[in-house]
């Protein structure tokens, strides 16, 4: 029988291009990005020198570093949370077989495909304080007096981006679980049901468990995703007021951008990708159970 | 054979279009938003038209470019080594384009007739250790925009805007006691609070009307008594409810074309802007809706405010300045193009005096007024390559105090981080 291993020229040859593009598009920047932190790497300096570890140093000490992690940590976390927990409940609910079940799945999936500058216009009008539909529905209930400014808030305008984050992320989660669902056996729910398992019963003791693996690698895989993006932080809330959204990814642009301080830059980013590959390992080597 | 056709194919084809004279012997690539937006395009095209006329074989490259995107753009392609020969800009980005060489002195390019014909305080702002770098394309002075309907409901007299500091603030109060309209409340005045360093930068007129500067021999001060005062005025204002919270200059701008706000600090670009968002309701003329007026005077009586101008610079890496230059001359001194931005845009078409203060734009006193306040207006209030840094961390502290914390101890904290942003 022919083997590949046989021809190691032609397996050389089928690997290389595909090794290179990782190699180039994706190994090159990031050890570039960590190099870049150990020097003092600026537009404004014609060369750059090593520095050691005075970029680590320098951003440990500054104190708005550490409001940005935790910023990032808590707008991250509750926006994944809350996604995860409306996801469940909307993929359940379509797996069932409710009328127009199929129209009601496209109409959520469109939230997935408009951009992401869209969802934060959108939602600034949304939490506009003179014609915001949230102050605009709070006070015809009478719930409020006066209107709310919900993006100068500090703690108001975390929650707007959690909502925004939140928002977006549905879809994209609820498809995942829904086709985990359409993918757990019959014969269990069968063999539940001739247990005597009442729905409740059969959705928390086998449904559940069943696509728990699959739903927690979507939400590591989304809470990635959510990392990356500056977008609504920056459109909404431009960050503000005074930090209180800025967010990790905003804040290194804001580094390159306006203090052209490319190696503070690069330094959060090193720092913030040791984060999330530490995060990942131990949630998936805790969370994530053996099959 | 297959490959032996294509390479005498495309042999034959070259020659072909050099016979045709299609391929050019030069290129010149004008990098910037002008071309992007359907009320300065007629005038740019005008432009490209006339300049490929004059320097025949040479072709006229237009990269359009965001203006959120231009200084990042900028920067980045000249790291590259990759840049246009022209590139626009704003002030503000000036020093950071010319700290890290990317820009060419134009001192002996353009004649000193033309070079003269610059306001000397726009010349001063684009110099940089002692060459000139850039251009004003369409100078920018910040002017006091007043609704005037809104003035006359407050018992104000609209003929006569608020000429010192204190007395804006008594119109600004008197305004935002108004009652509710188009769906809100009414503001003295729409302020930028937004932690942008736009919003910093939309401040210092206000540190001007209080008799200081940010700044001292172009080294960043912030932590003054000035400063202070100005964020007190501003944070005394807002929490007062006279202008709304947190607002960038989009907010601000659409407040204002709603009669929800008094005052406004705007470019010359005010005029279209109101027109447009009114919808052509609100009228910009001396008896109309709205009107301008110069900034308020300092308690010494000086009037001083900010530009924030769109400049044209000439990349160090142009391999043709002189084309390069000729394409802003174009631009610059042509009165048949400046004349059809004018009408188009409404944007002060160019930096020399004698297109300011001659024809369409000399005739128009809209316009000439913003032509006064040329030679007090400030350009680049910061001269430094960290300028949106700068202005980003003052933004923050703008943000705290009007959150209620002691504005000492604030600048006390945000200069601290400027210093130590600086060395960095």
């Amino acid at each position: 029988m022919y083997s590949l291993k046989q021809n190691k020229l032609l397996l050389l040859g089928l690997c290389l291009p595909a090794t290179l593009i990782v190699a180039i598009f994706i190994i090159f920047p990031i050890a570039n990005g960590v190099y870049m932190s150990f020097t003092d790497a600026s537009p404004l300096r014609p060369t750059s020198k090593f520095v050691g570890f005075e970029n680590y140093r320098y951003l440990f000490a500054d104190d708005v570093y550490w409001q940005v992690l935790g910023n990032t940590i808590f707008i991250i976390g509750f926006a994944t949370i809350l996604a995860m927990l409306i996801s469940v409940c909307l993929a359940l609910l379509l797996n069932n077989t409710i009328r127009f079940s199929g129209l009601y799945r496209s109409l959520i999936f469109q939230t997935w495909v408009v951009p992401w500058i869209v969802i934060a216009i959108l939602w600034g009008w949304i939490f506009n304080t003179d014609y915001g539909l949230v102050n605009g529905t709070l006070a015809q209930y009478g719930l409020i007096e006066s209107q709310i400014d919900w993006l100068f808030n500090g703690k108001y305008a975390q929650w707007a981006i959690i909502l925004c984050f939140a928002w977006r992320s549905i879809p994209f989660l609820m498809v995942i679980m829904l086709a985990a669902l359409q993918g757990v056996p019959g014969e269990v729910l069968d063999a539940a049901e001739v247990d005597g398992a009442k729905y409740w019963q059969k959705t928390f003791k086998v449904t559940l468990p069943l696509i728990q693996n699959i739903s927690l690698a979507a939400a590591l895989m989304q809470a990635v995703r959510m990392f990356q993006e500056m977008t609504l932080p920056f459109v909404l809330t431009e960050g503000g007021p005074m930090n209180a959204t800025m967010v990790l990814s905003m804040y290194s642009y804001n580094l390159a951008f306006d203090s052209w301080d490319f190696a503070l830059a690069a330094t959060v980013g090193s720092l913030w990708l040791v984060m999330l590959v530490l995060f990942g390992a131990i949630y998936l080597k805790t969370v994530v159970r053996e099959m | 054979m297959f490959i032996k056709n294509i390479v005498s194919k495309v042999l034959v084809g070259s020659v072909l279009l050099g016979q045709a004279g299609i391929v050019y012997a030069d290129n010149i690539k004008v990098s910037g938003w002008h071309q992007l937006f359907d009320f300065s395009k007629p005038a740019i095209l005008m432009a490209e038209k006339k300049y490929e006329a004059k320097n025949a074989g040479t072709d006229l490259i237009m990269v359009d470019t965001a203006f959120g995107q231009a200084l990042q753009q900028a920067t980045v392609s000249t790291i590259a080594g990759n840049p246009s020969d022209v590139i626009q800009l704003v002030a503000g980005w000036v020093p950071a384009m010319a700290e890290i060489g990317g820009l060419r002195a134009l001192d002996n390019l353009f004649t000193q007739e033309e070079i003269n014909s610059i306001p000397k305080t726009s010349r001063d702002a684009l110099t940089w250790e002692g060459e000139l770098v850039a251009v004003p394309w369409n100078p920018g002075p910040i002017l006091m925009h007043y609704n005037r309907n809104l003035m006359k409901e407050a018992g104000l007299d609209p003929d006569s805007p608020p000429a010192t500091w204190p007395e804006l603030k008594e119109a600004i109060m008197a305004i935002c006691k108004l009652p509710e309209r188009n769906g809100g409340s009414v503001y003295g005045i729409a302020l930028r609070t937004s932690q942008n360093p736009n919003s910093a930068q939309w401040s210092i007129p206000i540190v001007y009307g209080h008799g200081g500067d940010i700044q001292v021999d172009n080294v960043p001060a912030v932590n003054n008594e000035s400063v202070s005062d100005a964020l007190n005025w501003i944070a005394e204002i807002v929490n007062s409810n006279c202008s709304p919270v947190g607002f960038g200059f989009a907010e601000t701008r659409t407040l204002f074309a709603q009669e929800r706000a008094g005052f406004i600090f705007e470019g010359p670009w005010g005029r279209g802007l109101v027109k447009n968002m009114s919808d052509g309701k609100l009228t910009v003329e001396p008896k109309g809706d709205v009107w301008v007026a110069q900034m308020p005077a300092a308690p010494d009586g000086t009037v001083k405010t900010i530009g924030n101008p769109i400049v044209a610079t000439v990349s160090s890496k142009s391999k043709n300045p002189e084309l390069a230059v000729d394409f802003l001359r174009t631009v610059l001194f042509d009165k048949e193009i400046t004349d059809e931005f004018f009408t188009s845009s409404g944007l002060l078409p160019s930096s020399s005096m004698d297109i300011l203060g001659s024809g369409l734009v000399g005739a128009d006193a809209y316009a000439q007024l913003f032509v006064d306040a040329l030679p007090f207006t400030y350009d680049t209030p910061i001269k430094s390559s960290k300028f949106n840094m700068i202005l980003g961390e003052l933004a923050i502290g703008m943000q705290e105090v009007i959150s209620g914390a002691n504005s000492n101890d604030v600048l006390t904290k945000v200069d601290e981080k400027i210093k130590s942003k600086l060395k960095r």
